[in-house]
């Protein structure tokens, strides 16, 4: 018999007290682990979309006012048909200082235009580069793209993985058509469009059509961006143009204020700028839910202590006992020390499969998130030591308490 | 050796100060078997708590072992305790939730004994107080006279040469009186020194000596006995 088995004893005799305790405890942590689950699910959406976005930063005419919504994401001061960036300010992006962290550059103009008696809205862009950009682009299978990707680590972080992107053959008069693009005109790939600019007429043919995205591109024809400029009549100017940086965690902010000394013109701004708010309100929603498990926690810690005193003070006699014995004061803070430990680690594993359980359905039922039950070391040992020190915390003045039990004044009472 | 030199106790009770144990000298013989008898009040529990190092005198000193045992640290106490002394109390004072075998095992709780270790001290010991039927009985499924029984091995399971007994027959039949007192004797006669508070004649009879306590103080200094062992 050693002093754990004693402990043990002392929890299997009181089992609906020590219930009550476990219970307290895996509230708290159960809530504290959903909200850090929710939370970091909610961020890594976040991030992978930005990262699937592409572009880390936008740079737009600098006059511009109204806002305009690009890739899901809103970005506010940005109006096309009124003012554009000159096209031969655009290689000065690659002068920046940090211009190692620039991927790719992408220029674009955009307007709108008659095709075949529709409104349609034009992107001119170099379509090798769009294609590259937008990673989640899917093409119809008959489309004439050979394209390929190819994950690789990246050059500058090496936890993070870059996408190669490999196509074959694109030509100036080539375009891509969005989803319901070319629903409205029928067309198919391999067919060619008229583009009537005054007199002019340019025949550019369909290579490929984009399989819906459920985003605005699907109302977009994508074409190069010198055509798209001549239709337009917007020859060397640019509307708006995305910056991809090599790296989700590079300066991005630092990297837009350079392209805004070199193009005087534009103003960049980080797209982690525009999802700042989002951040900002999973943060506030993140720190309700944390505030909301540290006070279920005190509760928990109160109860703890409640029970450990109710506990010390049903065993005065037993603890005379121990102690008329020779068990020292030290011995009997250990009994309930382990006591409260042993409880904390079934309450902090309980509340763990249970946060991670309630986070996952949470997550896939109420947002859009996709949870999975991932082994997360850190966040385990984070539930357990804060179900540990929370109990052993509160176990400090019980503990002291039945150490001081007085054995003789106990055995008096026998 | 136990010496008590002018050992008192005192007690505040309000504005009154009660004077458990007045200036009490003795001395006991290792080997010896006293018992100390009084009226209820006396001062016979206090002085038992007292030798056993669980309460501390108002005044003097208690030697054990030429050691001055109040002067030691609080944690050294408990560890004398546990290496020089078994107590026998007279409610038995058995853990109820454990066993025979694992309330005897308890003293040893402490020590670096293995458990296998443990185990086969404390079944020695049950065996030694007739109890090897008995081991995995919980109290409440023994006699008083078992109870009694189990709370002795107990008290002798890590062998300590002082073996304190506070009114141990107090709760026991006659029949069962005398078995455990024939097994308080026997462990005398295996060089255990024995102090027995009670204040039954028959069972003092069973001493070699006797403290008579009365309002604290010592009547008679330390009387042979004329009984006989039963």
């Amino acid at each position: 018999m050693k002093l754990k088995d004693i402990a043990i004893d002392n929890i299997k005799r009181r089992k609906s007290k020590m219930v009550f305790i476990i219970l307290g405890m895996v509230i708290g942590i159960a809530t504290i682990v959903t909200i850090v689950k929710a939370t970091q699910a909610a961020t890594a959406d976040i991030e992978r979309k930005l990262d699937e976005y592409g572009a880390n930063i936008m740079v737009l005419p600098k006059s511009n006012t109204l806002s305009m919504s690009y890739g899901g994401i809103s970005i506010p001061g940005a109006q096309y048909d009124i003012q554009e960036i000159q096209q031969t300010e655009l290689s000065r992006i690659w002068t920046i200082e940090n211009r190692e962290n620039l991927s790719m550059v992408s220029p674009k103009v955009l307007g709108s235009a008659d095709i075949d008696g529709t409104r349609i809205l034009v992107v001119g862009t170099d379509l090798a580069t769009e294609i590259k950009l937008k990673k989640w682009w899917n093409f119809t299978e008959n489309s004439n793209i050979e394209l390929t990707r190819k994950e690789l680590p990246s050059p500058i972080d090496p936890n993070r993985t870059i996408t190669e992107t490999t196509i074959k053959d694109l030509q100036d008069r080539d375009v891509i058509l969005g989803h319901n693009v070319a629903e409205k005109l029928k067309k198919k790939v391999g067919d060619h469009l008229n583009l009537v600019k005054g007199n002019t007429m340019y025949e550019v043919g369909v290579r490929g059509i984009l399989n819906e995205t459920g985003s605005q591109d699907d109302s977009i024809i994508f074409m190069s961006l010198p055509i798209a400029q001549t239709l337009l009549s917007k020859e060397g100017k640019i509307t708006l143009v995305e910056v991809a940086a090599l790296c989700a965690g590079c300066p991005v902010e630092e990297m837009a204020r350079q392209i805004n000394t070199a193009i005087p013109n534009g103003k960049a701004t980080p797209i982690k700028q525009v999802v700042a708010q989002k951040m900002e309100t999973i943060q506030h929603i993140s720190n309700f839910g944390l505030g909301l498990g540290i006070i279920i926690l005190a509760i928990g810690s109160l109860i703890v202590f409640t029970t450990m005193m109710a506990s010390v003070n049903d065993r005065v006699r037993e603890i005379g006992i121990f102690r008329a014995i020779g068990f020292r004061r030290s011995h009997i803070m250990k009994i309930i020390f382990l006591e409260a430990f042993i409880l904390s680690i079934a309450a902090g594993v309980i509340g763990l499969v249970i946060g991670l359980g309630v986070s996952i359905i949470v997550g896939n039922t109420l947002g859009e998130f996709n949870m999975q039950l991932l082994a997360d070391p850190v966040l385990a040992l984070t539930a357990i030591l804060t179900a540990i020190i929370v109990s052993i915390g509160a176990t400090i003045y019980p503990a002291f308490k039945a150490s001081k039990i007085d054995p003789a004044d106990a055995l008096r009472h026998i | 050796m136990i010496r008590f030199n002018n050992v008192s106790r005192y007690y505040s009770v309000g504005e009154e100060t009660v004077k458990a144990l007045d200036g009490v000298t003795f001395k006991i013989d290792k080997g010896d078997f006293i018992s100390i008898s009084g009226p209820s009040g006396s001062g016979k529990s206090t002085l038992l708590s007292i030798l056993g190092i669980l309460n501390t005198p108002s005044r003097g000193e208690v030697i054990i072992d030429d050691i001055n045992v109040y002067e030691l640290p609080p944690e050294e106490r408990a560890d004398f305790r546990s290496d020089y002394i078994g107590f026998i109390f007279q409610a038995f004072q058995l853990i109820p939730y454990l066993t025979a075998l694992e309330n005897v095992m308890l003293p040893l709780a402490i020590s670096p004994i293995t458990r296998k270790a443990q185990e086969k001290m404390a079944k020695d010991v049950l065996k030694q107080v007739g109890l090897a039927t008995k081991f995995n009985k919980l109290p409440n499924q023994l006699s008083g006279g078992e109870i009694q029984r189990v709370a002795i091995a107990r008290a002798i399971v890590n062998e300590p040469d002082i073996l304190l007994a506070d009114e141990l027959t107090g709760n026991l039949d006659s029949k069962n009186a005398e078995e455990v007192m024939k097994l308080i004797v026997h462990l005398n006669e295996l060089g255990k020194t024995i102090v027995m508070v009670t204040h039954e004649e028959n069972i003092a009879g069973y001493a070699r000596r006797n403290l008579q306590l009365f309002d604290g103080r010592l009547t008679n200094g330390s009387t042979k006995l004329q009984g006989v062992l039963k």
